[in-house]
């Protein structure tokens, strides 16, 4: 409307306020879904976010399905005792080309670099009791991360990331 | 490449989230308000350098900030319609005298707001010396008062005369 009577000369657009008004309530709301979505985990470390994967032979990897890039993050893993030797972790290389691997705990008595994959050896207490290890690490770039996790010579259990920009 | 992807994409965000905020917001900086924008100043600071502390960096950003700015200036300049949804629309709060509650509402003025501008502006008292407020799109509300209208015998009323109250 343009208020030309009375000596006010605007043009105050009260179609265009209206609409602003619907989109700024509509902002808000998303706003609110977004902190909502982001206390969730759907942004990284949350209840959403937390995943779980496991096979028959004991190997269970516990890990965020949602990252974000240059936040810490750590994916841990469970090796069942070989029959003899070392406890070993083959992880793929789609992973660790994709993070940077800050640390590794405890730290492995070993690192074989393959193709494919690298493999880690870890040093054998007594008993038979499953190693947990701890891989500490930064996503270096956002995008869908594919890693396998798995004893070599033995399928790997794959798990996905996504990392936020 | 990456440098400037986060600077047009913070850019993005920080129009979005403050045109959403509303523009009374940012007229009304209080002490609490000033600290809120220093946190997102830093916040912000973060995500536009990430890693990179380079001045290659920092120099890459601040020309896209830049660029961003001086070309959406050329477009505000070149359409109405952008104009309109980057820098909003006056809106008229108090209209021949009468305030309009539900503006005040949706804006989240309120009537004391409008008397304080009008002491600090025109030197007013009572809203019923008040024609018209204007809130204008930087924030702030600007007063008309009343005024002798200029007769087509006389000529101007003499400037400064305030009729009503």
């Amino acid at each position: 409307m343009n208020r030309s009577d009375q000596g006010l000369q605007l043009d105050d657009g009260t179609a265009f306020h209206e609409r602003m008004w619907r989109l700024r309530r509509v902002g808000r709301l998303g706003m609110l879904l977004f902190i909502l979505l982001g206390v969730a985990g759907l942004m990284g470390r949350g209840p959403l976010s937390r995943a779980e994967v496991r096979d028959a032979r004991g190997l269970r990897i516990v890990h965020e399905r949602f990252a974000r890039v240059e936040a810490p993050q750590t994916i841990r893993a469970q090796i069942p005792a070989p029959p003899a030797g070392a406890y070993q972790l083959a992880v793929s290389r789609d992973f660790l080309d994709r993070v940077r691997i800050e640390s590794v705990v405890p730290e492995p008595v070993l690192a074989e670099a393959r193709a494919d994959r690298v493999i880690y050896g870890f040093a054998r207490g007594p008993g038979p009791d499953p190693a947990v290890v701890t891989f500490h690490f930064t996503p270096n770039s956002a995008g869908l991360v594919r890693a396998g996790f798995g004893v070599p010579g033995l399928a790997p259990l794959t798990i996905r990331m996504l990392v936020y920009p | 490449m990456d440098s400037v992807l986060r600077a047009a994409a913070m850019y993005l965000v920080l129009l979005v989230v403050f045109r959403i905020v509303g523009k009374r917001t940012l007229s009304q900086i209080t002490p609490f308000d000033m600290v809120l924008l220093l946190i997102i100043a830093e916040s912000t600071q973060q995500a536009l350098v990430g890693p990179d502390f380079s001045i290659v960096n920092a120099v890459l950003v601040i020309v896209t900030l830049v660029t961003i700015d001086i070309g959406l200036s050329w477009w505000r300049h070149r359409s109405r319609r952008v104009e309109k949804i980057l820098d909003d629309m006056p809106l008229v709060l108090v209209d021949r005298g009468r305030p309009l509650q539900s503006r005040l509402d949706r804006e989240r003025v309120d009537a004391s707001d409008i008397l304080e501008a009008a002491r600090l502006q025109q030197g007013l008292e009572r809203m019923d010396q008040i024609k018209y407020a204007v809130l204008e799109t930087n924030g702030e509300i600007s007063i008309i008062p009343w005024r002798a209208e200029p007769s087509p015998d006389r000529g101007s009323a003499p400037a400064g005369e305030v009729v009503g109250g």
